[in-house]
C-alpha cells in the first residue's frame, strides 16, 4: 500500500497542527525571520516569487489575444470588472514563445496591474531567510533574478518582480501609443 | 527468336536474291551491248554502201572517159557494170537507213544528183559515138559533170560523217554497256561472295554455341540420370535390408503370441479386481464434479461483486478530481487572503494567520487526495487482477467437465490394461510414481488407497526408470521401488531407453 501511517493516526496528528497554531503566541520576529514563496516552473526550470512582490494570483482566466509588438505580450484577461495586460513569465525570463497553456496567472503591481502567466505552480511555501541568499547575475536574465534559494535540495532563481515590471514599463514606452 | 531453319533459310534466300540481281543485271547488260554491236555492224553496212555507191560512181565515170578518149566500146564495161549496181545500191541505202530522216533526205537527193550523172554520161557517150572526140571533149568541159559529181561526193561524204559520228557514239555505247556489265559482275560477285561468307560464319557460330548447349544439357540430364539411377539402387538395398528385418521381427512376434497365449488365463481375476477399483473412482470423480460446479457459481458471483467494485472505484476517483479541484482553488483563496492581510498591516495579521491556515489545510487536502487516487488505483488494479484470476479459475472449472469424462474414459481403459500386467514378462515405468504405486490397492490407510492405478508391480519384472527415488505428488514413498522383481534404472529417461534398447538388440 502506499502509505503505512493509518488514518486515525494522521487525522489526529492534523489536528495537534491545527490547534498549535491557535495556542502558541504570536511572533512579528518570527515574520521578519521568514519569507513566503511561490514554487513555480518556467520552461522545466524551477523559478520562486515572493510573495510580497505580488498582489494576488488567479485561476482559470480566458486570455484573449491581442495585436501588439511587444512580443512577450500575450492578450488580455477580465479581472474584477476591468482588464489586465498578460505577459508570458517564460517570454520576459528570455525562454521564447512558450506553448504550454496558461494554467495561473500572478497579478503584480497596484495601480495600473500587469499578469504573469504561468503554467506550472507547484505550491506555497514559507522558508527561513537564511536560505535565500545572492546569486550571480545571469547574461539571459539581466536583472531580473539577483536571489536564490535552496529548498530539498533543490536551488531556484527568485524572480525579481520589481525589476520585471520596470522592464516591462520599458518595453510598452519603447512603442508609444 | 530466330531458329537454326529461319538462319540457314535467311542465308540461301539472300545469296538467291543477290545472285538473281547478277543475272538481270548481266542479262540486261548483254542484252544491251548485242544491240548496240548490231547497231555498230549496221553503220559499218551503210558505211560500205556508201562507200560502194561512191565507186560505182566513180567506175561509171571511168569508163565514160575511157570510151570519150579511146573510142572503144570495151572501155565502156565499167560504165555498164555500175549503172546496173548503182540502183541497188540506192535501193539498199534507203533500207538501211529508212530510221533517219536526214540521210533518207540526202538520198533523195543523191538520186536525182545520180539521175542526172548518169544521163550526162549516157549523152557524152551517145555524142562520141556519133561524133568526135573534140565534140564531146567541149561538152564535158563544161563541167556539168563534174558539178553533179562534186554534189554527190559533198552529200555521200556527210552521209559517211553522220555514220561516222553515229559509230563513235555507238562505240561509246557499247563501252558503258560493257563496262556497267563488267563492274555489275564483279561487285555484285564479290558482295555476294561477302554477304554468304558472313552468313556462312554467322551461321557456323550459332550452330556450334546451339549444338555446344544442346551437348551440356545431355551431358548434365545424363549426370541426373546417373545420380536417380544410383539413388535407386541405393532405395533397393535399402528396401531388402528393411525386408530382412521385418521377416525377423515377424518370427520373434510369433513367439510372443505364443507367450500371450499361455499367460492369458491368469488375467481374468486380475482383470475383476482392477474393475471393482475403477467403479470406486468413478463414484469420486462425480462427487468431484458436482463440488467444481459449485465453485464455479461462487467465482462467477465473484467476479460480477468485483467488477461492481471497478465502477464504484471509478466513481470515487471522479469525486476525488472534484475535491482536489476545490483544495486548488481554496489554496489560490488562501494565498490572496495571505496577501491581502500583509496590506492591512498590523489588524491583518490575525487574518493572515488564519489565511495560512486556510492554506495549510487545502494543501494537506491536496496532499490527502494525491494518496487517496494513488490507493484507488491500487484497488482497481488488485480488482483487475482479481478478475482476470477468477476468470482463468472460471476457464479450469469450465475445463472440469471434459476432464471428468475423460478420466472416466481413461479408468475404464486401466481395466483392459490391467489385465495384461499378469502375463507381461517385463514392465518399463519411465518417470512415473503415483500412478504404479501398488499401496493405492494394497493399504487402506495409505493416502492414496482407492485411487485407480497401473498393476505394474504384477509383471515378472519390472524396470523402473526415474532420475531419483524422490516422492509423487502424494508425497508418500513408492512401495513398487522396493519390491524384489523391480530393477531401478536412474538417469535421463530418453537416454536410458536407447541403451535398454542397444542392450536387447547385442541379445
Amino acid at each position: 500500500m502506499t502509505s503505512s501511517v493509518p488514518a486515525a493516526e494522521k487525522l489526529a496528528e492534523l489536528r495537534v497542527a491545527f490547534d498549535r497554531t491557535f495556542a502558541v503566541a504570536r511572533s512579528s520576529q518570527a515574520a521578519d525571520e521568514t519569507q513566503d514563496l511561490l514554487f513555480v516552473r518556467v520552461a522545466g526550470d524551477p523559478y520562486a516569487i515572493k510573495v510580497r512582490e505580488i498582489s494576488g494570483i488567479v485561476s482559470d482566466r480566458k486570455t484573449i489575444a491581442v495585436p501588439s509588438r511587444v512580443s512577450e505580450l500575450l492578450g488580455v484577461a477580465a479581472l474584477r470588472g476591468g482588464f489586465v495586460s498578460v505577459y508570458s513569465l517564460a517570454a520576459l525570463l528570455g525562454y521564447g514563445a512558450a506553448s504550454d497553456p496558461v494554467r495561473l496567472l500572478v497579478l503584480c503591481g497596484s495601480k495600473e496591474p500587469v499578469a504573469l502567466a504561468l503554467s506550472n505552480f507547484e505550491g506555497y511555501f514559507r522558508v527561513s531567510s537564511r536560505q535565500v541568499h545572492a546569486t550571480e547575475p545571469s547574461e539571459a536574465t539581466p536583472g531580473r533574478v539577483r536571489q536564490a534559494v535552496c529548498v530539498a535540495d533543490v536551488t531556484r532563481a527568485v524572480v525579481n518582480i520589481p525589476d520585471l515590471m520596470a522592464s516591462i514599463g520599458r518595453r510598452i514606452s519603447a512603442y508609444p501609443g | 527468336m530466330w531458329t537454326m531453319g529461319r538462319k540457314i533459310a535467311a542465308g540461301f534466300a539472300l545469296s538467291f536474291v543477290l545472285l538473281a540481281l547478277i543475272g538481270v543485271v548481266a542479262f540486261r547488260s548483254v542484252n544491251a551491248l548485242t544491240f548496240t554491236s548490231y547497231k555498230v555492224a549496221h553503220t559499218h553496212e551503210v558505211l560500205e554502201h556508201i562507200a560502194n555507191l561512191v565507186s560505182l560512181l566513180k567506175d561509171a565515170e571511168t569508163g565514160q572517159r575511157g570510151y570519150v578518149i579511146t573510142g572503144d566500146e570495151t572501155f565502156l564495161e565499167p560504165y555498164r557494170t555500175s549503172v546496173v549496181g548503182i540502183d541497188k545500191v540506192v535501193k539498199d541505202l534507203r533500207q538501211l537507213t529508212a530510221d533517219n530522216p536526214n540521210q533518207l533526205k540526202r538520198i533523195e537527193e543523191i538520186e536525182s544528183l545520180i539521175a542526172a550523172k548518169l544521163a550526162e554520161l549516157k549523152q557524152t557517150i551517145e555524142i562520141r559515138r556519133k561524133g568526135t572526140f573534140e565534140e564531146t571533149a567541149k561538152v564535158i568541159r563544161s563541167g556539168e559533170g563534174k558539178k553533179f559529181m562534186d554534189d554527190i561526193r559533198r552529200l555521200t561524204d556527210q552521209m559517211d560523217q553522220e555514220e561516222r559520228e553515229l559509230l563513235k557514239l555507238r562505240a561509246e555505247e557499247v563501252e558503258a554497256a560493257a563496262s556497267a556489265a563488267r563492274s555489275t559482275i564483279i561487285y555484285g560477285t564479290l558482295t555476294c561472295l561477302l554477304l554468304i561468307t558472313a552468313a556462312g560464319f554467322f551461321i557456323t557460330r550459332s550452330l556450334a554455341g546451339q549444338i555446344g548447349m544442346a551437348v551440356r544439357h545431355v551431358h548434365s540430364s545424363s549426370a541426373e540420370l546417373q545420380s536417380v539411377a544410383n539413388q535407386q539402387a541405393s532405395g533397393a538395398r535399402e528396401s531388402a535390408t528393411a525386408m530382412s528385418e521385418i521377416s525377423t521381427t515377424i518370427s520373434e512376434l510369433l513367439a510372443t503370441s505364443r507367450q500371450i497365449a499361455e499367460s492369458a488365463q491368469r488375467v481374468a481375476h486380475v482383470a475383476e479386481e482392477t474393475s471393482a477399483a475403477a467403479r470406486a473412482g468413478t463414484q469420486t470423480v462425480l462427487e468431484t464434479h458436482e463440488s467444481v460446479s459449485g465453485i464455479k457459481r461462487q467465482v462467477d458471483l465473484i467476479v460480477i461483486h468485483m467488477l461492481d467494485l471497478g465502477k464504484k472505484s471509478q466513481q470515487i476517483g471522479g469525486i476525488l478530481e472534484i475535491i482536489n479541484e476545490l483544495a486548488e482553488q481554496t489554496n489560490i483563496l488562501a494565498i490572496n487572503a495571505t496577501i491581502e492581510s500583509a496590506g492591512a498591516g498590523e489588524a491583518g495579521k490575525r487574518f493572515g494567520a488564519v489565511a495560512d491556515e486556510i492554506r495549510k489545510l487545502a494543501d494537506r487536502v491536496g496532499g490527502s487526495t494525491k494518496e487517496i487516487r494513488a490507493l484507488i488505483e491500487e484497488v482497481r488494479a488488485a480488482v483487475n487482477t482479481t478478475v482476470m484470476a477468477t476468470e482463468g479459475g472460471t476457464k479450469a472449472v469450465d475445463l472440469g467437465p471434459p476432464l471428468f469424462t475423460d478420466l472416466k474414459e481413461l479408468i475404464a481403459d486401466l481395466d483392459e490394461i490391467n489385465a495384461e500386467f499378469e502375463t507381461a514378462d517385463v514392465a518399463l515405468i519411465i518417470g512415473a510414481n503415483d500412478v504404479v504405486n501398488p499401496v493405492a490397492r494394497t493399504d487402506k490407510s495409505s493416502p492414496i488407497y482407492g485411487m485407480p492405478i497401473l498393476n505394474a508391480d504384477k509383471a515378472r519384472n519390472v524396470i523402473v526408470i526415474k532420475r531419483g527415488q524422490g516422492a509423487g505428488f502424494s508425497g508418500i514413498e513408492n512401495a513398487l521401488f522396493y519390491l524384489d522383481n523391480t530393477r531401478m534404472l536412474y538417469g535421463d529417461g530418453q537416454a536410458a531407453v536407447s541403451q535398454l534398447i542397444q542392450a536387447v538388440k547385442a541379445v
